[in-house]
């Protein structure tokens, strides 16, 4: 009664056609293995049916083998072969991912470019044409320098010549319009109540605002 | 009296090297050894003559072009056969839409060409091809590592160690495979399995 052969292991599915495919024939490590097997399919004859299943596959497979070729054929196709072997590799553009790469940055460059383009061709005309402040011809700023602005109340207007009749010290801040530096000589200051007029040497800097005239 | 010799087998790899080198006689060689099988492989996944010559065609083009990336860890069979599998199944995908040409539909020419290794009756031989049609939309309907793997078990007579080497799979997945592709063939093709006379 012990040496029922009903024992509780049963083969797994596909260790079971593991065994119908014969992959445990001829494996001396596997002996013990397929022995067991074998016991089991004894003790289990309506396992035997997995056995014929598997065999009736096979069955339809071989028969429906397909015809081979005729020798004709085959000799084109060994022609092609030679012929492709000797031509020179041609390697498509998905097989280039560099290629993509840098396709994709140029694309991205030429968005950014015609986007930039747009942008500015939306800023206002004066922004867009006129500097702010022009820099002097002569004199290369090695840093920026800080102006001391001075205010409406802080100036007074003694005497405007010549060609400068067209323009006008700044009244009141924020200063708009185009800027540029008076040269050396064209300001001169009289009298300076309540601020501290900086002036270094014989080229005091002095930003004018160009007179609106029309 | 020139007494004849057995010519010595030479080795693929000998052979590969030979034909790569522009040799060809070797190609021939190994063509010779090897086409019938990439053959029947391609054709079971791909279901019909000409593509099956294709992606024969193309997976020597790359054995003899790529030779590098044969680097003899495996044979040269499996590698054979796992750059037309492969291929096949990249020709498949790319010809999805195409409709499973049948004997007929290609017509008498491509009748004319197939020298079936057996030549049994017209009405058997029939029979065959339609059993080979339903076989191959029953294949069809395998997920593609099923397929693939299906088939160079049951047409290339690997082991499934041979399978697991040549699609650098484990054991376990070429065993998980085989399992899942035979149960769903045998619901497809059920009512043309028949029982053993």
């Amino acid at each position: 009664m012990n040496n029922a052969p009903d024992s509780p292991w049963t083969p797994d599915p596909q260790l079971l056609a593991a065994f119908f495919d014969g992959e445990l024939e001829g494996r001396g490590d596997l002996a013990d293995l397929r022995a067991r097997l074998e016991g089991w399919l004894e003790a289990h004859p309506q396992a035997a049916d997995e056995g014929t299943k598997h065999q009736q596959l096979h069955k339809l497979w071989l028969e429906t083998a397909p015809a081979e070729p005729s020798a004709a054929t085959w000799t084109q196709t060994l022609d092609r072969i030679d012929a492709k072997r000797q031509q020179p590799i041609t390697i498509p553009a998905s097989k280039r991912p560099w290629l993509t790469v840098g396709i994709v940055a140029a694309s991205i460059a030429l968005f950014v470019g015609l986007l930039f383009g747009a942008l500015r061709s939306m800023l206002p005309t004066a922004v867009k044409n006129d500097p702010l402040v022009v820099a002097p011809k002569v004199r290369p700023a090695a840093e920026p320098e800080v102006f001391p602005v001075a205010t409406a109340d802080e100036v007074t207007i003694r005497l405007i010549e010549g060609a400068d009749i067209g323009t006008l010290v700044v009244g009141e801040l924020p200063v708009s319009g185009p800027l540029e530096l008076a040269a050396p000589g064209e300001v001169f200051v009289f009298h300076a109540t309540g601020a501290d007029v900086h002036q270094q040497g014989s080229r005091p800097p002095m930003i004018w605002a160009r007179l609106e005239t029309d | 009296m020139a007494v004849g010799t057995a010519p010595l087998a030479v080795s693929d790899e000998a052979l590969l090297q030979q034909a790569v080198a522009g040799d060809r006689d070797s190609l021939d060689e190994l063509f010779l050894r090897y086409r019938l099988v990439a053959y029947r492989v391609a054709h079971r996944l791909l279901g019909n003559e000409a593509d099956a010559l294709d992606a024969v065609q193309d997976a020597f083009v790359k054995a003899l072009v790529h030779l590098p990336s044969f680097q003899g860890r495996s044979s040269f069979k499996t590698w054979m056969l796992r750059v037309v599998s492969n291929a096949a199944l990249d020709l498949g995908r790319q010809r999805g839409r195409r409709e499973i040409l049948s004997m007929d539909a290609m017509g008498p020419t491509y009748r004319e060409e197939c020298e079936p290794l057996i030549h049994p009756e017209p009405t058997r031989e029939l029979e065959r091809e339609d059993l080979r049609r339903k076989l191959h939309e029953a294949l069809a309907q395998l997920p593609p590592a099923q397929r693939q793997t299906f088939v160079l078990h049951a047409e290339a007579e690997l082991s499934y160690r041979e399978v697991a080497e040549t699609l650098g799979i484990s054991i376990g997945t070429v065993m998980s495979r085989l399992y899942y592709a035979r149960q769903r063939l045998r619901v497809l093709l059920e009512p043309w399995i028949k029982p053993h006379e």
